[in-house]
């Protein structure tokens, strides 16, 4: 591998692992908190990138405001599924995430009939040109990518060790019933859990909307990577989380820049079973998954 | 189901015929999920199948009653290789870490073009050919094989779910600790349960190669296992009964919402959620309601509901 | 003793309930059509991620439709035939798709179908070959000598794929360096085993040649692999259109300054992610001309064509579709239109009499201009309707693509097919290579 290559692969795998630990800390959160497993957390992503397409490629607004728009946006949605489909499947986690996959189904046909299927919506770069680090090419869209995921993973970080409320939702995590002792109440930690989730997939969604291929399908292929993070992270755990993005980042890119994507994906596979072998508990989980 | 087919109209057999297969696979599906393993690499095990069956019969020129079988056992095989790291998990890690695995299989069929034809399948897979004069490439003759293979399929699940294995089984799905401590190698069991499901799911696999005589990676998809698990939930998994009922009921939905075109993924989608939220127990907990209206004092007491899936994972 | 029922009662409830609705599935009839309408049918992805491949196609093929039966009908052996559309989805498996087959024949009675084709076209064409049922793939890759009733070709793929090589030789002597790239899927391989054969009878030298898979979603890896090879042409064959933006993009941003060559550039996307005189700067060239185009003339099928859409499915229109016309609208109705013409030759709709038409006219008329059926050298037998090659250019000026040549397929195949069909066999992808 030349060096140009070397460098721009480790580049976009900084790039892959940003992405990948934003998506993943909300599944990570969500299930940590009354084990809420999302199987439309993909379909945030996507929505995510829509929230881009309409306010940014459609609208004419500025692209950070649209990226920021897609937080609310996308939390609301978060909040709109703890209600309707968490709430009342508590205490099964099959159910929920079975009844999230009918989510799936119905979120990608709705963005399919509004906003129209055919090819790839046409979101404009809106920072167009490449900066050039060591002779390789890396383009500025994907560059911002990675401060813009440290401010949102130190935010979260910020928010859960040093906000009351952030550190009730780790209580609630760590032990519902104990916390709900503490006069913490379990309804709105979830739904706490699952806006911060939705801000955080549609926020992914929204930054990579005009780098990726942006269809009411995108969401899907995203799902399986992010629940193999969070699976080899550790089910429950944040910080295993975002440790396990970086290395799945590695991983892919440097798997897909020597062999080809499809290898890559199933070293990641072969990864999880190796750590579910050796490590039920996945990297820095107390949980067995 | 024996006479139906000479009322039918051509068309309606192929349908009964997909039917079939369909229950091989709900049922053997539940026979996993006795346990409390749900799995989402069902529906690759019936590929697995599939491609084992038409591999052996394009390359060794086997005949069909020599193919389903072995297709059967290599799923089977298969089952018993990825089921070493499944074990480790429980729940929901079970549930989510199959979906990956079975994705790991689904990405070995696109990688590799030989043998397998990589994203477009494998094509020309014989038919299963001729007895006597019974051409089964003709509807009706298929229909009645996969009929009599799918009621001995079943009727041998059934034997195993009432049988002491069946217990064991359902004694790990309700305290897998206390089975544990009573003797029960919950370990063995599970594995077993998964091969056996997945040997009837590389049958039901068989019987599809050879009636489409091409498949592809495509057809094994997530969507696919979806639409199985809005079978499965539909129908209920307490009674050996359920997913059956859930495949005809949502078989007949399926056919009968066609018109709906690009909406239809919604419609299911609404469906599954309505089931989960509204009736976890599916379909089947309606009987003990239905017999016990036309006062049928010999009928099962109603069981306990069992909402799909509903397993508090070890902590 | 007492007799041991197979099935206890809660199982047998059940499969009474069972055997009851599908009883009601399989009685629901549906009424055959009338003796003086032949059905069509449509066959392909109507919803999930393939359907924009299909969805727009029923457009085109209603426009036609209803043009036919505002005259009256189809007129064939002296009487007219009103024409009508079935569609059914095939969600672009083998499995639905034979279902699919199935259920258009056995109960609509259909003579034609509409389709995307691969995998499609694999799990449907023994049964239709049986009932000899004409299936129009959009992939001509899927005829073969042993699919007698399937056509192909009113897609330009892989011919326009072959033409590209000598285009741009033509255009541009001195240059020797030809980069190719395509998904790894087997149209993919195939197409791209074509255009190879074709590169290297031009002369190029090919200095890549290799498929990136279907799960790629970030393509500068790929596009500094192709880079790091020095071409002077960047092919990307068939790669599909969501595809052909990131890789232009990625072009663009690794800094790429010669020919770019595509079978389809979405002009306007490509517009959103480079800017339009990178597009015109590299000549980027692909296949799929627009309607709009001044090139057909204004009183062309072309130009009445897209009237006549935007006025059934435009903006504002009774059945609006929201969303601009495609390529995608009239792809389908080439073939639907060829197999109509055939059967007013026929004077019949037996569709060995259809075939022996279309193979023995001189000239079919098609949207593209005449064609000939073709393709016994290629795929083993002559069922590819192939009118000339569009080939167009991204302009600045316009910011769309306008048509710069019109090229006969035949002639130059010809003279070049030994090369060829010896490099296609080499990659293993001629057509009795695959079994």
């Amino acid at each position: 591998m030349e060096l140009a290559t070397f460098i721009q692969t480790i580049a976009n795998s900084v790039v892959a692992g940003s992405i990948y630990a934003t998506v993943a800390v909300g599944l990570a959160l969500a299930f940590g908190v009354m084990q809420m497993a999302n199987h439309a957390h993909g379909e945030f992503f996507m929505l995510g990138a829509y929230v881009v397409y309409v306010f940014y490629a459609l609208g004419g607004m500025p692209f950070p405001f649209a990226v920021l728009l897609a937080i609310p946006t996308i939390a609301v949605i978060g909040l709109l599924t703890e209600r309707l489909i968490f709430r009342p499947t508590r205490g099964n986690v099959l159910a929920g995430f079975m009844a999230t996959a009918g989510l799936t189904w119905i979120l990608q046909v709705a963005a399919g009939r509004i906003w129209g299927l055919a090819f790839m919506k046409k979101i404009p770069t809106p920072y167009m040109g490449a900066a050039t680090i060591a002779g390789a090419q890396i383009g500025l869209q994907r560059v911002i990518i990675i401060p813009a995921a440290c401010i949102l993973l130190g935010l979260l970080w910020f928010f859960l060790y040093r906000v009351k409320l952030g550190k009730g939702l780790r209580a609630c995590a760590q032990d519902p019933e104990a916390a709900a002792l503490q006069g913490i109440s379990i309804n709105k930690m979830t739904a706490l859990a699952m806006g911060i989730a939705g801000a955080y997939a549609g926020v992914a969604g929204a930054l990579m909307a005009p780098i990726h291929a942006v269809t009411p399908y995108m969401g899907r292929d995203l799902l399986i990577t992010a629940f193999i993070v969070v699976i080899v992270g550790g089910m429950a755990s944040i910080e295993g989380a975002v440790l396990a993005a970086f290395l799945l980042g590695f991983i892919h890119t440097f798997i897909t820049t020597i062999f080809d994507a499809t290898s890559g994906v199933m070293v990641g596979v072969a990864f999880m079973a190796f750590i579910l072998i050796v490590k039920p508990t996945g990297l820095m989980g107390r949980v067995k998954a | 189901m024996s006479v139906l087919p000479f009322f039918a109209r051509e068309y309606h057999v192929e349908i009964l015929i997909i039917f079939l297969i369909n229950v091989i696979l709900a049922t053997s599906y539940r026979l996993i999920a006795t346990t409390g393993d749900w799995t989402l690499c069902h529906v690759v095990l019936l590929g697995v199948g599939a491609y084992a069956s038409a591999l052996m019969a394009k390359h060794f020129g086997w005949p069909f009653w020599m193919t389903a079988p072995l297709a059967g056992a290599t799923a089977g095989l298969v089952g018993l290789g990825i089921v070493y790291p499944l074990l480790r998990t429980v729940g929901f890690g079970f549930f989510i870490a199959s979906l990956a695995i079975g994705e790991f299989i689904r990405l070995i069929w696109i990688k590799f073009h030989t043998p397998f034809g990589g994203p477009r399948g494998m094509i020309n897979i014989p038919y299963v050919g001729e007895l006597g004069p019974i051409d089964f490439y003709e509807a009706i003759p298929y229909y009645f094989m996969t009929l009599v293979i799918t009621l001995v399929c079943v009727i041998i699940m059934y034997r195993i779910d009432r049988s002491r294995i069946g217990d064991t089984f359902k004694s790990i799905y309700e305290d897998d600790i206390l089975a544990a401590s009573i003797g029960i190698r919950v370990g063995r069991y599970r594995s077993l349960a998964f091969v056996l499901g997945s040997f009837f799911a590389g049958i039901a696999g068989a019987l599809m190669a050879h009636r489409l005589n091409a498949i592809d990676p495509h057809i094994f998809g997530l969507d696919e296992m979806v639409y199985l698990l809005v079978w499965v939930v539909a129908g209920g998994t307490a009674t050996f009964a359920g997913p059956i009922i859930g495949v005809a009921v949502m078989s007949f939905l399926f056919e009968w919402t066609r018109p709906l075109l690009e909406w239809r993924p919604l419609f299911f989608g609404a469906i599954l959620i309505g089931f989960l939220i509204f009736m976890p127990g599916g379909l089947e907990s309606l009987i003990p309601k239905f017999t016990r209206l036309f006062g049928n004092r010999n009928a099962v007491p109603a069981k306990a509901e069992q909402p799909a899936g509903a397993k508090e994972p070890v902590v | 003793m007492k007799k041991k029922k197979i099935f206890g009662l809660s199982v047998r409830i059940p499969l009474l309930l069972a055997l009851i609705v599908t009883f009601s599935v399989v009685s629901g009839t549906t009424a055959l059509s009338a003796e003086d309408t032949i059905n069509i049918g449509f066959l392909a992805a109507l919803s999930g991620p393939d359907a924009g491949w299909g969805l727009p196609g029923l457009t085109g093929n209603q426009i036609f439709i209803d043009r036919v039966n505002a005259e009256g009908g189809l007129l064939v052996g002296g009487k007219r035939y009103k024409l009508k559309m079935h569609a059914f989805d095939d969600e672009a498996t083998g499995s639905k798709a034979l279902q699919g087959a199935r259920q258009l024949v056995l109960e609509h009675d259909v003579k034609f179908i509409s389709a995307i084709g691969g995998t499609p076209a694999d799990a449907t064409h023994p049964f239709l070959t049986k009932k000899k049922v004409f299936y129009a793939t959009l992939i001509s890759t899927d005829i073969m000598p042993d699919r007698p009733y399937l056509i192909g070709g009113g897609d330009v793929t892989p011919r326009i794929d072959m033409l590209r090589p000598w285009y741009h030789k033509f255009n541009n002597p001195k240059l020797k360096r030809w980069a190719v790239t395509s998904q790894d899927e087997t149209i993919g391989r195939t197409c791209q085993a074509w255009e190879v054969g074709s590169a290297i009878a031009e002369g190029w030298d090919v200095v890549y040649d290799k498929h990136f898979s279907l799960e790629t979603t970030d393509f500068a890896p790929v596009v500094t692999a192709i880079l790091a090879t020095k071409p002077d042409v960047v092919s990307l064959n068939l790669t599909w259109p969501d595809f052909v933006t990131l890789i232009i993009e990625q072009l663009y941003l690794q800094g790429y300054k010669g020919i770019i060559s595509a079978n389809y550039i979405d002009t306007e996307s490509v517009m959103q992610k480079v800017p339009i005189e990178y597009m015109e700067l590299t000549k980027s060239a692909n296949s799929f001309p627009l309607f709009d185009d001044p090139w057909w003339g204004e009183q062309s099928w072309q130009h009445e064509f897209i009237k006549e859409w935007n006025a059934k499915f435009g903006p504002g229109a009774p059945q609006d579709v929201k969303r601009k016309i495609t390529g995608i609208d009239w792809d389908h109705v080439i073939m639907l239109m060829v197999w109509a013409h055939g059967a007013q030759l026929a004077g019949s709709f037996d569709p060995d009499e259809i075939l022996k038409a279309l193979r023995a006219a001189p000239m079919i008329p098609t949207i593209l201009g005449p064609a000939v059926m073709y393709g016994k050298e290629m795929w083993g037998i002559d069922n590819m309707v192939s009118p000339p090659v569009p080939i167009a250019e991204v302009k600045a000026d316009c910011k769309c693509k306008r048509i710069q040549a019109h090229i006969k397929f035949e002639e130059w195949f010809e003279s070049r097919k030994d090369t060829i069909i010896k490099v296609v066999k080499e990659k293993g992808q001629y057509f009795d290579q695959r079994k």
